[in-house]
């Protein structure tokens, strides 16, 4: 589902259910953060890509896919080759065939809470060989000990709990599996008027939880405590 | 456990393209680029700031 064409100066039903859901978040607050970005985004780095890249240079439209595609194949790399991945919170699949393409797996899974993310990404988990499921971060729809590996680009802090997904990855991997993300953290606290108002409003327009702003040892110390 | 914080690799050569990107978006709708300007210029603050960061993380259950 990409959004309708533009019903008034630009804005959309997407854009009208995102404004809503900064005041009032509904049970799956990043949905409309996604539907409202839809899947051609003119901010977006590269087509298709929702991550932020990682680059190698100072941030060219030259290099925006290639930092992009760096990104997966870095987190893709750190996990056992061959094996069954679980791709948690994929976005539109972009980096599905990457993963693909960079570690073999036996039987990859995508798992995205939005369906419409997962319909829109059909075509690129097809040649991925991807088998989506619509399911949630923090209650894998998946057996224990079964994943060799589990790959999230930059969608943790969009989970209602990193700490559960934590344990939820925990209860899936196999011993020995490996997890592999990436994240964004927080520092420290916003201080300044200016700061707080920056951070509420980014924490209300990505339709975050303020538990989700964590520090990076805090979200290590997460990962490192099982359930 | 690997713990790397990479803010300068991600954020920051992000928001530069990003800030690229929108001063030459003329085509894309008024309302979307003056909120898109307001959004970028605060998660600019919070990277100045050092309030943000970002980082890749790899463990292994045992």
């Amino acid at each position: 589902m990409t959004p309708a064409p533009g019903l008034m100066m630009g804005w959309t039903i997407q854009h009208a259910r995102h404004a809503a859901a900064m005041v009032k978040q509904d049970g799956n607050p990043a949905a409309r953060v996604y539907e409202s970005i839809g899947s051609d985004c003119f901010l977006a780095l590269a087509p298709g890509w929702l991550n932020l890249g990682l680059w190698e240079g100072p941030g060219s439209g030259s290099e925006a896919e290639a930092a992009c595609r760096r990104m997966v194949r870095t987190l893709a790399l750190a996990l056992p080759a061959g094996g069954t991945i679980l791709d948690v919170g994929n976005g539109l699949a972009t980096q599905d065939p990457l993963i693909a393409e960079a570690i073999r797996p036996r039987r990859l899974v995508a798992v995205n809470i939005t369906e419409w993310q997962l319909a829109a990404g059909r075509d690129r988990l097809r040649e991925a060989a991807a088998v989506p499921v619509a399911g949630d971060a923090v209650r894998l729809p998946i057996a224990d000990s079964t994943i060799d590996g589990v790959i999230s680009v930059e969608a943790a802090f969009h989970f209602r709990s990193r700490q559960a997904f934590f344990d939820e990855c925990y209860r899936v991997l196999r011993p020995g599996g490996a997890l592999s993300i990436s994240d964004i953290a927080i520092r420290r606290w916003p201080v300044s008027p200016g700061e707080v108002l920056a951070g509420l409003t980014q924490l209300r327009v990505f339709g975050l939880q303020r538990a989700m702003a964590m520090t990076p040892g805090q979200i290590a110390a997460a990962a490192a405590r099982p359930a | 456990m690997q713990v790397t914080t990479c803010g300068d690799r991600v954020i920051a050569p992000a928001l530069r393209l990003t800030a690229q990107r929108l001063a030459s978006a003329t085509s894309a709708p008024a309302g979307q680029r003056a909120a898109a300007r307001l959004l970028l210029r605060q998660v600019d603050l919070l990277w100045r700031r050092r309030i943000i960061d970002y980082l890749l993380l790899r463990a292994v259950r045992p």
